[in-house]
This record gives C-alpha cells, sequence and structure tokens, in this order.
C-alpha cells in the first residue's frame, strides 16, 4: 500500500517536471498582423519569457486575429461585414497648434478605401489623402497630422473642415480648430 | 497716377519674396459684394458703401448716403456677414464697415484613458463657438473731378475658445477717370510688420500681410471689362470680370468673371464667377455664383443688397 502512495507520489511529481519544462514549446511566440495592430498571444509561463511585452488589446472571452472574430464559439468575419462608422472622425488635441501636431481618429467595422479631405474656411481644399484599408480589421483608426503630413510649415489660426468619403459617399465630417 | 502704377509694380517686385512667419488670414478676401463677386472680384467699382472693404477711394461713388449688407454661407458652415454705411459730410464722405466670418459647437476634444476603454478613442467633451470681425472706419475724398482718394483704419478681431487675438492697420487707396478708362490702386494693410497678437500663452502673432491692387473699368458700349491684378500675401493674382447691360432693360446687370484666389495654405485657385444685379429705384439686389471644391456641395451662392441715395 505504501509502495503504491511513493508510485502516485512520483508520478505527480514527474508530471509537474515535465510540465514546467515543456511549457515553452506549447506557448505560442507574439502574433502581430499586418497592421501591427492586433496581438495575440498565450504564454503559460511567463515567469520564463525574458521578451519584454506591452499589452495593446486585452480581451476576454472574445479574440480578434485578422479580421476574424471568434466570441461565444461563434465565428464572424468582419472583413465582409458591412462598412460603417462605429466612432465618429475626430482630431485629437482640438484646438491644437499645427507645431505640436495632433491625431485623428475614427471607429468602423467592415472594409472600405476612404479619402480624407479638409477645406479651409472658403471651402478651398488644402489636404487630401488616401486611407487605404487592406483586409484587415481595424478597431479604432489613428493617424498623426503635423506640418510634414500637410506639407506646409505654416496654418493661419482658424477653423478647418474634414470629410472622409468612401466611394463618392460620405461617411464622416467634423471640424477643428488650429491655434496661432 | 502713372507714377503710382510704377511704385505699385516696383513695389511687387520688391515684396516677391517667400513668407516665413504665419500669416493672418483676411476674411475679406472671399469678396465684400455680390456685385463685386460675380464680376471676378475685381474690387473697387463696386456703387454701395461695401466698396470700403475694397478700395475706400471708391465711395466717390456713392451719392449723399449709401449702405449695404452682404450674406453668405460657406460649406453650410462658416456664415459671412458684412455691413457697410456711408455718408457724405461737408469734409467727405465717412464710413463704417462691419465684415465677419462665424463658426458655432466647434468640438473640443479628449482621449478616453479610462482602464475600461480598449481604444483609446477619442471623444468630444464640449464645443465653443468661433469669430473673426474686421471694422473698418472710413474717409473719402477728392483732389478732383479726376482724382479721388480714400482711407480705411481697419481693426482685427479673433476670438475663439480660450483666445482671443487683435491687431490694427490702414488702408489706403485712389481712383483715377480717364475718358476711355477708370483706375483703381489700393494697398490694404499697410503698416510694415503689424500683427494680430493673441493672449494665450505660446500663441505666435501672425502677419498682417500688406495687399496692393491695381484694377480697371474699360466701358465699351453696354459691355464693361474690368482687368485686375493683384498681390496679396506676396503672390500675383489675376482677375478679369466683364458686365453688360441690356439696353432694352436697364435694371439689370450680368455679370461674368474669371478669378485667382488663394486657400490658406497659399496655394492659388481659380474660379469662374457669374452672376446678376438689379437696380430698382436706387436699392440693388444681387446675386453671385462661383463653384468650390467642398464635397457634393460645390456651388457658393452670395446675396447682397444695398442702396445708394
Amino acid at each position: 500500500m505504501k509502495k503504491k502512495k511513493n508510485y502516485f507520489i512520483f508520478q505527480i511529481l514527474l508530471i509537474t517536471i515535465l510540465s514546467v519544462l515543456t511549457t515553452p514549446l506549447f506557448s505560442q511566440s507574439l502574433t502581430l498582423n499586418s497592421h501591427n495592430y492586433f496581438v495575440q498571444v498565450s504564454d503559460f509561463a511567463p515567469m520564463n519569457n525574458q521578451k519584454p511585452l506591452n499589452a495593446i488589446f486585452i480581451r476576454y472571452k472574445t479574440q480578434v486575429v485578422d479580421g476574424v472574430i471568434r466570441e461565444n464559439n461563434q465565428i464572424k468575419d468582419l472583413n465582409n461585414t458591412e462598412f460603417g462608422i462605429t466612432n465618429p472622425p475626430l482630431f485629437y488635441p482640438s484646438p491644437f497648434r499645427l507645431e505640436d501636431g495632433a491625431e485623428f481618429g475614427y471607429g468602423h467595422v467592415g472594409v472600405a478605401d476612404l479619402e480624407w479631405r479638409i477645406y479651409d474656411m472658403r471651402g478651398n481644399e488644402i489636404f487630401k489623402m488616401d486611407l487605404p484599408h487592406t483586409k484587415y480589421f481595424h478597431p479604432y483608426v489613428k493617424i498623426k497630422f503635423d506640418k510634414t503630413l500637410l506639407g506646409h510649415n505654416n496654418l493661419p489660426a482658424g477653423v478647418y473642415f474634414y470629410v472622409l468619403i468612401k466611394e463618392n459617399d460620405l461617411v464622416g465630417k467634423g471640424k477643428f480648430a488650429v491655434l496661432p | 497716377m502713372i507714377k503710382l502704377i510704377l511704385n505699385f509694380l516696383y513695389i511687387i517686385l520688391i515684396l516677391s519674396t517667400p513668407i516665413i512667419a504665419t500669416p493672418f488670414a483676411l476674411i475679406t478676401d472671399l469678396g465684400s459684394s455680390a456685385q463685386t463677386i460675380g464680376k471676378g472680384n475685381v474690387e473697387g467699382f463696386n456703387e454701395t458703401a461695401s466698396v470700403i472693404f475694397e478700395n475706400p477711394a471708391g465711395l466717390y461713388q456713392t451719392n449723399q448716403y449709401s449702405w449695404s449688407i452682404m450674406r453668405t454661407t460657406v460649406i453650410s458652415e462658416v456664415n459671412y456677414t458684412s455691413i457697410a454705411i456711408s455718408g457724405k459730410t461737408p469734409v467727405g464722405r465717412m464710413a463704417f464697415g462691419y465684415y465677419e466670418a462665424a463658426v458655432t459647437d466647434i468640438p473640443e476634444t479628449a482621449i478616453n484613458n479610462t482602464a475600461e476603454s480598449i481604444k483609446k478613442e477619442f471623444y468630444i467633451k464640449g464645443y465653443f463657438d468661433y469669430k473673426n470681425s474686421i471694422y473698418k472706419a472710413s474717409y473719402q475724398t477728392s483732389f478732383s473731378d479726376n482724382l479721388h482718394f480714400g482711407a480705411n483704419y481697419s481693426i482685427f478681431s479673433h476670438k475663439y475658445y480660450k483666445i482671443n487675438g487683435k491687431g490694427y492697420d490702414f488702408d489706403l487707396g485712389f481712383i483715377y477717370n480717364h475718358s476711355l478708362a477708370t483706375l483703381s490702386l489700393s494697398a490694404q494693410n499697410i503698416l510694415p510688420s503689424s500683427k494680430v497678437v493673441y493672449d494665450l500663452e505660446r500663441s505666435n502673432p501672425e502677419e498682417l500681410l500688406p495687399q496692393y491692387t491695381l484694377s480697371a473699368h474699360i466701358p465699351i458700349k453696354s459691355i464693361h471689362i474690368y482687368p485686375q491684378v493683384k498681390m496679396a500675401y506676396k503672390k500675383p493674382l489675376l482677375s478679369i470680370g466683364l458686365s453688360y447691360k441690356p439696353s432694352f432693360f436697364p435694371y439689370l446687370e450680368l455679370l461674368g468673371g474669371y478669378r485667382q484666389k488663394l486657400s490658406y495654405t497659399l496655394e492659388k485657385r481659380s474660379n469662374i464667377t457669374l452672376g446678376l444685379t438689379c437696380n430698382i429705384h436706387g436699392i440693388r439686389l444681387s446675386y453671385a455664383y462661383e463653384p468650390i471644391q467642398y464635397f457634393k456641395r460645390n456651388h457658393q451662392h452670395y446675396f447682397s443688397i444695398g442702396q445708394t441715395f
């Protein structure tokens, strides 16, 4: 009886040692999609991991990988979802100084090639940029807006207007102010 | 007058240097009346009080009193309003003008940095309004039947968010009547290195750059031709306007023109303009049309009303 008990303890110890030694083999490496936006990582032994890990997206029960959302065992391909704006396009900060720059952000589902245009207070187009989307899903897009992107060092203080266009249809618009 | 024109061309040459500081964008560049805009925004030949925004010497065309109002909305967002009144006094003509561009409900944004926000999205935390105003006080006198002079004192006010900008400057203008043509020469914002100064921390003053405009009115029977060269923000801009008064209906004036203008990034744009003026018992109703680039709303309409009596 005692021999059987020792054998059981030995088995437990052996399984524990094997588990610890083999977990690096099962843990997945850092997975990035082409936008370097979504990160999926399963690390069963984070104590053994020497690589720095910055969590930028954490979601429980749901995984989003390359445009496919898995939730409650239901698989939905977001690439085939009809395009729609989920968060209105906004500049942050607004107002801002051109020398400091700002970020332009909007949320959407689905996939579309967008065009971003900015107008001055006289209705002149002062900036135009294509925002091509690949087949991958972005929950929230952020684009740095500064002198370099604008292509001009000076922008007079005032109010400017922007539109987001998809295939000749207006999908979003807004206004922002530039400080002197 | 010829000497003045030569001096004008000389000034254009010496000022053709690149702009380093940020220029203050003059809202009056849009145009001060539908009648002027319809003629390619050729300045100085508007017969109502709003001519003070173009060339104060042009006030000689108004009689005892004159008033003018213009209103337009650009891209359904920017409301432009101009109001001008003038009157004749024993020492010359006096006029006052107000020009405003206003925008409401501009979002002030913030970032959602809360732990629940996985996207760190931007959101609107409030709204503010924008108002850019120009006040002009004008004096006009005539040296002779053919040579007219005018001067403006301009105050600039720029208010939005938590910022308040102020500046002032002067304009000068001459108009010379010749048997073949009328010449208009104006210089706006002539004070050297004048600026609009802001009260917000870290704000840089914006330069009030001079603008020089030379234009002409050449009547050929019932057709009137208006060529113009303007030096604005150190860039030459050309315009030409046409007007036609049918002899069978003298109350009506058909307008057309071509105008070059600058965007806020100082890039040259050109447009055609069309317009119509109806003059009934001294009340002048004007309409002008101009195509603009704004997405799907690329038509701009201007309306103005004025009277000279």
